[in-house]
């Protein structure tokens, strides 16, 4: 279907419907809001989205990756209107229905985007997207971020996605993939985030990289040389 | 000798970093011709004795956007032919950061740096660098305003769907003395009671000129150092002295008298 965005009215309904549900109620999503021209219109440029399935988010943002090219919007990540839009085309699978008929939308910024620090990287669609894109990490550094089904955010994509001086440093990011991503199993590395204060686990490895950054030119790194510099507590995860 | 200054909780710097001092950066934000931003930029660094061989480095950045530019080195300033700000919204105003990095051995080491570093000048109109609050015009759903003490710098953030909303927001008395003061309440409850810092003099970045700010408003000393219930009353004593300094209230009833 062509690809729409939201009116303040859209988002309204859309925000009473997220009320409802954590209210209890079992109603249906209200998918007619997609395509009423009182709650919805067109964007600039041509897009087509399909309703399919999506077995991880990395499935997702490849998808949207690009089915959202040819969008004209040259700020397309902070826009509430054709986010939200999104969320409610796949609803059923951002917030899938439970044996007994009610959902569990969790906090609106999961559903309805509010761009920036600090829930803009929530947004259970967006949040894809931005690792994927916007960050730039693409297939291969994505996959440590975005494994999880729709519905979940994975605690990685949780720590490393808020702190902006973290997503948008490749060497740093490209250390956390090869500490933390399993390549043999193709699946994040069991363990990478238990108690706060265990050694080489991701909670200290961000702490470790803090404080390097106050001495280090971490930006000018590659994966390889940021795990140089780590202290031996995150030997372990190596290899 | 101010005793309780000797006790404030100051932040150290452990790295031997040098700093580069914000008045010796200076940043302008313009266009070329086909209405493209760009940075010029004048650094100082004369004074640090940096060695020559040190590579300069200027990175711009806004939220996910992250540019950086070579400038050669201490000794061998070169300009990047393109200055171009690529990668980062056209509503936003980046902000710079300078690095002087000793690439001698494997790892560069940072030898001096200033951070948050705003333009002085956006389409060659000041933008006055020493502004202690930003302001950004945001979708904010049905919020009127909204303050971000988040990211690199505090930003009131208005509601772009409001007509003239900028010309409320700077001059309608009503908005002043209401949402001003509650503005600065939130802004030293943050930088006092959340990131526990109680030193005006520790640097220059927001938190240090905020307190700055409200230890010069009248009868206002520095900051207790420990206790919570105390900072919350310096707080309060604060924001009633700006409220005063401000005429405020007098604002307030004027607006008032106006809408009669």
């Amino acid at each position: 279907m062509e690809i729409r965005k939201f009116t303040y009215e859209g988002i309204e309904r859309f925000r009473n419907y997220l009320t409802e549900l954590r209210n209890g109620s079992t109603s249906a999503p209200p998918f007619d809001l997609l395509n009423d021209p009182e709650t919805s219109g067109i964007v600039n440029g041509e897009g087509e989205v399909e309703k399919r399935i999506f077995s991880t988010r990395l499935d997702l943002a490849r998808y949207l990756d690009h089915a959202l090219a040819s969008i004209e919007n040259d700020s397309i990540e902070t826009d509430v209107h054709l986010w939200s839009w999104l969320s409610l085309l796949y609803f059923d699978q951002v917030c899938p229905a439970q044996e007994n008929a009610t959902r569990n939308p969790g906090r609106d910024y999961r559903h309805i985007l509010e761009p920036g620090y600090p829930y803009g990287h929530r947004h259970l669609l967006c949040g894809a997207y931005l690792v994927y894109n916007t960050y730039g990490l693409r297939e291969n550094l994505s996959k440590l971020f975005l494994s999880t089904p729709l519905p979940i955010e994975s605690k990685v994509h949780h720590e490393l996605a808020t702190r902006q001086s973290l997503i948008t440093n490749k060497g740093i990011i490209e250390a956390t993939h090869m500490l933390y991503y399993d390549e043999s199993t193709d699946k994040p590395k069991r363990g990478v985030i238990v108690k706060k204060n265990k050694p080489g686990t991701l909670y200290r490895f961000i702490d470790v990289i803090q404080q390097l950054d106050l001495n280090y030119d971490l930006y000018s790194m590659s994966g390889e040389e940021v795990l140089e510099l780590l202290p031996t507590e995150f030997n372990k995860w190596k290899g | 000798m101010n005793f309780s200054k000797d006790f404030m909780i100051r932040k150290f710097n452990y790295t031997g970093r040098k700093k580069i001092k914000r008045s010796n950066v200076r940043i302008d934000l313009l266009r070329d011709g086909n209405e493209r931003r760009f940075f010029n930029i004048s650094i100082d660094l004369d004074d640090l004795e940096l060695p020559s061989n040190a590579h300069v480095y200027i990175e711009a950045y806004h939220r996910s956007g992250y540019q950086r530019f070579d400038y050669g080195t201490v000794s061998e300033r070169k300009v990047p032919s393109d200055r171009r700000i690529k990668n980062i919204s056209d509503a936003a105003i980046p902000l710079f950061r300078v690095k002087v990095v000793d690439k001698t051995s494997s790892h560069g080491r940072i030898l001096a740096a200033v951070d948050k570093v705003r333009p002085e000048n956006i389409d060659n109109i000041p933008t006055s660098s020493q502004s202690l609050l930003y302001v950004e015009y945001d979708d904010l759903g049905n919020k009127i305003w909204q303050l971000d003490l988040d990211g690199d710098w505090p930003v009131l953030k208005l509601n772009q769907n409001i007509e003239e909303i900028s010309l409320v927001a700077s001059s309608d008395n009503r908005f002043l003395s209401l949402v001003y003061p509650e503005v600065f309440r939130q802004i030293l409850r943050r930088i006092i009671i959340e990131d526990e810092h109680t030193d005006p003099q520790c640097d220059d970045d927001w938190p240090s000129l905020w307190l700055q700010l409200a230890c010069f408003l009248p009868g206002m000393a520095t900051p207790p150092q420990t206790s919570k219930p105390d900072q919350q009353s310096w707080i309060e004593d604060a924001v009633e002295s700006f409220c005063a300094n401000y005429n405020m209230l007098e604002k307030f009833n004027q607006s008032l008298q106006e809408l009669q």
